[in-house]
């Protein structure tokens, strides 16, 4: 097989559990995003624009949707004659078989697949990031260090470190200590959960890894410690820009609401780098006599016949005549009933949503719905349901199953 | 329909400038479509995977915006999308006129072709037809050739490029007229039929062979009564688009919820080139009512009954109404805009404006800046 320079690994196995009724049948990756995109979409279409055309997604958890939509690669520019987009399950082997039991142990698992293109370097991404990152610019700066591994890391506030894998480095760049989670942080620079490393040396530390029992086979909590104690060059590559890990509920709904302000905090229409997706194959939206629509993105195949702000609404959604929609993330095919008031609120792929709700804007002590993955005031509503006409579901709700609900009818 | 092609003759009449430099097969319709979508999406949802498309002139853009054929799903290893370039330069209308001559030029392509009927067709037609009922219909009445019309109900004294059609009860085309001036019937042939491919090779080699140029005039009108002819009353929605009050009025119909549901059937979806924008960003002074808006916009200012394509920015305190404002047009700020036609990357500077007719509208070219 010809030979690729670089190998992109995505690791697009987690469960993301704290995503609630979201990734109960789902992978995280495949979670829809900013109107038509699903979240993997970033990374591939960043590694499409930075010309790696050799990609591995590593799938595990609920793989089905994500293997359909990711298919032969061809959104992304990846359906190539050399290299291209390769989904790789764990499987069955001669002896034994098993699951992936770690990020290293992953990786440690496709060493036949990463051989076949005899790679120099190997970039380890993950699978559930929103960030825009040309690639070439950290594997230069990684052969410009003559690092063995180079690790991505931006400033987070102070507060926020005690949830990242914090670097301490020198002047050269090079990590001089690392804190996995630290409660005293040294340094706000968190890592990205991105890495660039010489291919033959990574091999020899995985293999390594593999053989210790007690290891839990983590890049950031074996594979990263391990080079550092031996006194490899490790790397830090600042990167200065927008970067998001949607892994709660609330973070998915923040970078969702970051897509609308104006200027957007985070600029999908850059013509420079556009974010590829498995494109609907809708007609424009329609926006009716009545409708008012402020501060929102709208996308194909939607129908607004109501009041929508501050919101992202996305394919194939219809939205009846007076039905008010505010700060509210919608996902695709949701239909959203005569006079229904949703604040806050996520509302999960082809749910059926009637008339006369509300949404998001009551608390209540007595909340058959309240769910502690569900914060700051908002609700969640599961994907493929039907909620009732009048019912009312009050903030910090997770709705798993359709029916009437709630506080019962209004 | 695995067993028919299709062929669609790219037609050659001229809207003002929006022709200039594109096939009218190519004209940007209803916010991210070209005419060719609705035709070519039709044979494509009736599982027909061989189709040729028969280029005139002006025909990079048309050739841009079909590529490879892949999304139509026509990028195939048996059959596929053929551009047919052409190699002939004669005015052509529908399937009439010179067509001959044209299908002549694909004959090679024709012979090559695996399949036994072929749907011919021209390119500047919206509607979403099921072929596979013109083919159940074909069979059902043995018929040789089956023309597809629709019925008109308050057409103009003065249509121009029109057939139409005589068909009686059993279904049989009886007379074929050609912009007449005083048609008999309501019956407008579509210019889209059905025929069997060996049956379409022998009547072009012999229209060829006496100097015949029309396979509708020379042809068609001339066997009616030899021929089983028949004509297949199609009752969907119709935009026959020739000139620019019905590109303007068809446009504006797509605002119709229900037409709207008819031709975007989501069955029998209408595939278009992907240009992968992201969706439209509507700022908190937009007012929108009673438009289609495609993807990858911008909208600050205000807008009303029209149609904008993909990546258009209306700026700040604009005004734009009863307008069709294609893809990559900036309209900035303050500026007023009334049953205009803004081509593609049409700029029109600070507090412009533009004021068309209803009966009237104006057409900027491509590219203008005003």
């Amino acid at each position: 097989m010809a030979r690729a320079e670089c190998v992109a690994m995505i690791l697009a196995g987690g469960q993301g559990s704290r995503l609630g009724v979201l990734t109960d049948e789902l992978a995280k990756p495949a979670v829809p995003f900013g109107g038509k995109y699903r979240i993997i979409d970033f990374t591939l279409s960043n590694c499409t624009h930075s010309g790696i055309s050799t990609v591995g997604v590593l799938t595990q958890y609920q793989p089905l949707d994500l293997n359909t939509y990711i298919g032969s690669g061809g959104p992304w520019d990846l359906d190539r004659n050399i290299g291209g987009i390769y989904v790789l399950p764990p499987y069955v082997k001669m002896k034994a078989g098993e699951w992936y039991k770690g990020t290293a142990n992953a990786i440690y698992q496709n060493i036949p697949f990463i051989e076949k293109f005899d790679p120099e370097y190997v970039l380890v991404l993950s699978g559930d990031h929103i960030y825009k990152m040309d690639y070439t610019k950290m594997i230069k700066h990684h052969k410009k260090t003559g690092a063995v591994a180079t690790i991505a890391v931006m400033p987070v506030p102070w507060e926020e470190t005690s949830r990242f894998g914090i670097m301490n480095t020198d002047e050269s760049g090079r990590v001089t200590e690392f804190q996995e989670k630290p409660a005293e942080p040294v340094s706000n620079q968190a890592s990205m959960g991105i890495y660039v490393f010489d291919w033959k040396t990574l091999k020899e530390y995985l293999i390594m890894d593999e053989k210790s029992l007690s290891s839990s086979n983590d890049f950031g909590k074996n594979i990263i410690p391990n080079m550092m104690e031996n006194d490899e060059g490790v790397y830090a590559y600042r990167f200065q820009g927008y970067w998001k890990d949607v892994g709660t509920i609330y973070s998915l709904w923040e970078a969702n609401m970051d897509i609308l302000a104006s200027p957007p905090i985070f600029n999908l229409q850059d013509k420079n780098w556009k974010i590829y997706s498995r494109n609907p194959i809708k007609p424009p939206h329609y926006v009716s006599d009545e409708a008012e629509i402020m501060n929102s993105c709208i996308t194909e195949g939607c129908n607004i016949y109501g009041f929508v702000e501050n919101s992202v609404i996305s394919d194939g959604v219809t939205i009846e005549e007076g039905a008010i929609i505010t700060n509210c993330v919608i996902f695709p095919n949701v239909h959203i009933g005569k006079g229904t008031v949703l604040n806050k609120t996520i509302v999960g792929e082809n749910t059926i949503i009637g008339k006369g709700i509300i949404s998001g804007m009551n608390s209540s002590q007595d909340n058959p719905y309240a769910d502690k993955l569900v914060t700051n005031d908002m609700v969640l509503v599961g994907g493929n349901l039907t909620i009732e006409d009048k019912t009312e579901i009050f903030k910090n709700s997770m709705v798993r199953t359709s029916t009437t609900i709630g506080g019962g009818k209004i | 329909m695995i067993d028919t092609m299709g062929i669609i003759l790219t037609d050659d009449i001229h809207i003002n400038s929006l022709t200039d430099k594109r096939s009218i097969s190519a004209l940007p319709f209803a916010g991210r479509y070209r005419l060719i979508d609705f035709v070519l999406s039709s044979m494509v949802n009736a599982g027909i995977i061989n189709v040729g498309v028969i280029l005139k002139q002006n025909y990079s853009s048309l050739m841009d915006h079909l590529g490879s054929g892949k999304e139509w799903d026509l990028n195939r290893k048996s059959g596929g999308l053929h551009i047919l370039p052409p190699n002939i330069a004669r005015n052509i209308h529908g399937i009439g006129e010179g067509s001959v001559e044209l299908i002549a030029s694909a004959r090679g392509y024709l012979s090559k072709s695996k399949q036994k009927y072929v749907i011919l067709s021209k390119g500047n037609i919206v509607l979403n037809i099921d072929f596979d009922n013109v083919m159940e219909f074909h069979i059902e009445n043995n018929a040789d050739i089956t023309m597809v019309y629709y019925e008109e109900d308050s057409y103009k004294e003065a249509i121009t490029n029109h057939t139409f059609l005589s068909v009686n009860d059993d279904n049989r085309v009886t007379d074929i007229e050609v912009r007449p001036r005083r048609p008999k019937t309501n019956k407008v042939f579509l210019n889209v039929m059905l025929i069997d491919k060996g049956y379409l090779q022998y009547l072009i080699d012999e229209a060829m062979a006496r100097g015949e140029q029309d396979l509708v005039k020379d042809i068609l009108m001339k066997r009616t009564s030899r021929t089983n002819i028949c004509g297949y009353k199609f009752e969907g929605h119709v935009g026959d688009i020739d000139s620019i009050q019905s590109y303007y009025d068809n446009n504006m119909r797509m605002l119709n919820a229900n037409i709207r549901k008819e031709i975007f059937n989501s069955s029998r979806p209408i595939y278009t080139k992907i240009k992968d924008q992201a969706p439209t960003r509507y700022s908190s002074d937009a007012s929108v009512n009673n438009c289609l808006i495609a993807d990858g916009c911008v909208i600050e200012g205000q807008v009303k009954n029209s149609i904008i394509f993909r990546g258009v920015h209306i700026g700040k305190k604009a005004r734009v109404s009863n307008s069709i404002v294609m893809q990559d047009s900036i309209i900035q700020t303050g500026c007023e805009l009334d049953y205009m036609v803004m081509d593609k990357e049409v700029t029109v500077r600070e507090n412009g404006r533009l004021i068309g007719d209803i009966r009237h509208p104006i057409i900027i070219s491509k590219g203008e800046i005003v």
